[in-house]
């Protein structure tokens, strides 16, 4: 007897005997029958059935339906075309995320591979796909040595469905790790390398957010690592299609994008006004896996993140692993009102590299020194700008001085260019720059090599950058030197004309030819040659 | 409140406007006051905006597992901000969610079935993973009927089942939503469950997937 043979009357006689007998204890039971079924056998057989199936029913239907039958939802993806945009021809499927599948492609124009992602096309059809090309095309203008490249995006239609395009994009295929792959050999990486991964990371995302483009799924799986550098792959991908979707008269929620493990506070709860300072929260919690090896919150629920009980483990497991001052770094990152973390990835970066310092000086001064009360305290009282007799010049550092102008029309960028080439410049190689507030406090006289002597001396630069800007006409001409204050020698002169509404551009060509003359010179990395 | 469902779930969509405030309010008021009619008008609109959120929230999160307590209170939300609700509401729009989330699925669940039958073969999705999908489409719409008989023997038992499972709803949203005391809710839970796993386990044998596609997490 089951449900479609069991009619209504019948129910009605049994329901009553079996809501009875639920209600006592199973060895009491039969002796309950017993006397209720009197001798009506088939009675007794079919509550004593329906029993034993209550008991067993209590194991299904216990997980919610849209758990269990959730997938039945999901978008099948069309076939994908054979050739993309005409040109990339699909290979073979290399991986699939969240938002997208990455294909191995060949790009015969240019006789390379490329990695070609898809958006998924539940994906696809919720963007609005102008408002997505346009912040593809943004994130398409960001040069970096720690940013990979976008090449190309596009839409292609599906083969025999109108009602499926695809949107996707074209990077560098890097057949180096990411991140993740690295945390799977190691499940914890020294603190220096937390910091040099944590700065080329940041300097890329200050460069970044400095041209408004927010990342937002910053995560070990989008930290591609390249001959041991850091590289940030699917810039603004995240932001064009949050973007792409907010733009609704529906009034519909936003999806929160991004990975919950990584996510700010006010990602997470689909805030309109998330800014940088959300990468900066992500990033510090990368940082935070890769010094510990664990995640700062293993599983968070969806639309929490690490809540103030957490955060206290949080700071003790780290402290257990890295030296107090680049646990307060990090932790302030991790900050959760946005005010309380560095206000720039710049910050970020200068914050990691004065806690790696000060952590070499407690090496040598273990007795001496007390704890640093901040990150900042101990960037100023370590930095080798920070004191006026500098001994020792830094191979490795270099000082961007502030630009002479020739029209009031260029006064901007005086100061300018210093904060845009310092940053174009930091961290290509082993190359580091002296943080332009630091630069323009200390600047004195003419852009003359005697200037840039005196400023090296201050900062403790070895190479000095300096130079000037000439209006012609509707164009701007930028001159360049580069002196080794320790041997008084110009080691790179370089010259670049562009548009006067342009000087971002002049900016990334004169920093590309001074690192491409520096090469000579000094090893940099091969990442460099993706500034353009 | 099964018995409202229609067989045969061709819901009119988007032809129900949410702008309309003040005949919004008056739906979720009749809602609470059990007239039948506020339901069947309601329950377009939320299979409408239930089933545009899922797919939303699939997209963006094809590998995290959907909650519908997370949709359908967004859900809510928002349509408690057009209509002005009352607290109150939440139970008996929790109810009308439920209901909504087994058409979705039911529908999507067919529509799997006739691709399958006669539509086109894929490429690049993964053969187990359509396979996986193709169960599970078959256990539900299995699950489905048994439900629809379940209705026809005792129509509250099937709404309580629809509340916990298709609308994820606790003891006491159920209770608040069907108007029974908590205890009822969770003795109907019980017989409904016996009597449903006897049908489904009655019709298939032991290695046919029921076991695989009604998972027993507690």
């Amino acid at each position: 007897m089951t449900l479609g043979s069991l009619s209504r009357d019948r129910w009605k006689t049994i329901e009553p005997l079996l809501d009875a007998a639920l209600e006592l204890e199973p060895a009491q039971r039969a002796a309950f029958l017993d006397s209720t079924c009197r001798g009506d056998t088939a009675l007794r057989a079919e509550v004593e059935s329906l029993l034993a199936a209550c008991e067993l029913g209590t194991s299904i239907l216990e997980t919610p339906a849209a758990v269990t039958y959730g997938p039945l939802l999901t978008e099948p993806e069309p076939p994908l075309p054979q050739l993309l945009g005409g040109r990339y021809r699909i290979l073979r499927e290399i991986g699939r995320g969240g938002m997208a599948t990455v294909y191995l492609a060949d790009d015969p124009k240019h006789r390379r591979q490329v990695a070609v992602k898809t958006l998924h096309a539940g994906m696809a059809r919720i963007l609005g796909r102008e408002q997505f090309t346009r912040e593809i095309e943004i994130a398409a203008g960001l040069s970096h040595p720690h940013i990979l490249p976008l090449h190309d995006s596009g839409e292609e239609e599906s083969e025999g469905s109108d009602e499926h395009s695809f949107l996707y994009f074209v990077s560098p295929f890097a057949a180096g790790e990411s991140l993740r792959d690295r945390l799977r050999r190691e499940p914890r990486l020294s603190a220096a390398e937390v910091v040099r991964l944590g700065r080329e990371i940041a300097l890329a995302l200050d460069y970044a957010h400095r041209r408004g483009v927010i990342h937002l799924d910053i995560k070990p799986e989008n930290i591609l690592l390249q001959e041991g550098h850091a590289v940030i792959a699917d810039f603004g991908i995240a932001r064009a299609v949050s973007n792409s979707t907010s733009d609704d008269t529906r009034e519909r929620a936003m999806p929160i994008l991004g990975t919950p493990s990584y996510m700010s506070p006010e990602q997470a709860v689909g805030a309109r006004d998330v800014d940088g300072r959300s990468d900066i929260y992500s990033l510090g919690c990368v940082l935070y896996e890769l010094a510990t090896g664990e995640r700062p919150v293993p599983h968070p629920k969806y639309g929490e993140s690490v809540q103030a009980t957490a955060r206290t483990s949080a700071f003790r497991t780290l402290h257990k692993r890295v030296s107090p001052e680049l646990a307060s770094v990090i932790l302030r990152a991790m900050a959760r009102p946005k005010d309380d973390r560095f206000a720039t990835a710049g910050d970020f970066a200068r914050a990691l590299i004065g806690a790696s310092r000060e952590r070499k000086r407690r090496h040598w001064h273990r007795a001496v020194l007390a704890v640093a009360a901040t990150a900042s305290l101990a960037i100023s009282l370590m930095a080798p700008w920070a004191s006026r007799h500098v001994t020792t010049l830094d191979a490795d550092l270099i000082a961007v001085a502030p630009f002479d102008v020739g029209a009031p029309s260029l006064a901007p960028w005086k100061n300018g260019l210093v904060d845009v080439m310092s940053r174009n410049l930091d961290s290509a190689g082993s190359l580091r720059t002296v943080p332009a507030s630091i630069v323009i406090d200390h600047w004195q006289g003419r852009a003359d090599a005697e200037s840039a002597r005196m400023l090296g001396q201050v900062t403790g630069a070895r190479l000095v950058l300096f130079g000037g800007l000439l209006a012609t006409g509707d164009s701007v001409r930028a001159t360049v030197s580069v002196l080794d204050v320790e041997t008084g020698r110009t080691i790179a002169q370089v010259e670049h004309r562009d548009v006067a509404d342009r000087i971002d551009r002049l900016s990334d060509s004169l920093s590309a030819s001074v690192l491409r003359k520096l090469q000579r010179t000094r090893r940099i990395d091969a990442g460099i040659a993706r500034v353009k | 409140m099964s018995a409202m469902l229609n067989p045969e779930p061709a819901i009119a969509l988007a032809t129900a406007r949410t702008d309309d405030r003040s005949s919004f309010t008056q739906l979720l008021t009749d809602l609470r006051a059990g007239r039948r009619e506020a339901f069947d008008q309601i329950l377009p609109l939320v299979y409408h905006e239930l089933r545009q959120s899922a797919r939303r929230e699939l997209a963006v999160r094809p590998n995290d597992s959907l909650s519908t307590t997370a949709l359908v209170h967004e859900l809510y939300l928002k349509f408690s901000r057009a209509a002005r609700a009352d607290w109150r509401d939440r139970a008996h729009f929790l109810g009308v969610a439920a209901v909504a989330m087994r058409h979705i699925l039911v529908d999507r669940a067919r529509r799997r079935m006739a691709e399958k039958r006669g539509g086109p073969s894929r490429h690049v999705t993964l053969e187990d993973e359509i396979m996986a999908i193709d169960t599970q489409a078959e256990s539900l719409l299995e699950l489905h009927e048994a439900l629809d008989q379940l209705g026809r023997l005792d129509e509250r038992l099937a709404s309580v089942v629809e509340c916990r499972f298709f609308g994820g709803m606790t003891e006491q949203e159920t209770a608040a939503a069907l108007r029974i005391a908590v205890r009822t809710v969770r003795r109907d839970w019980t017989k409904a469950r016996g009597l449903l796993s006897q049908a489904l386990g009655a019709g298939m044998s032991p290695t046919s997937g029921l076991s695989m596609c009604l998972p027993s997490h507690r």
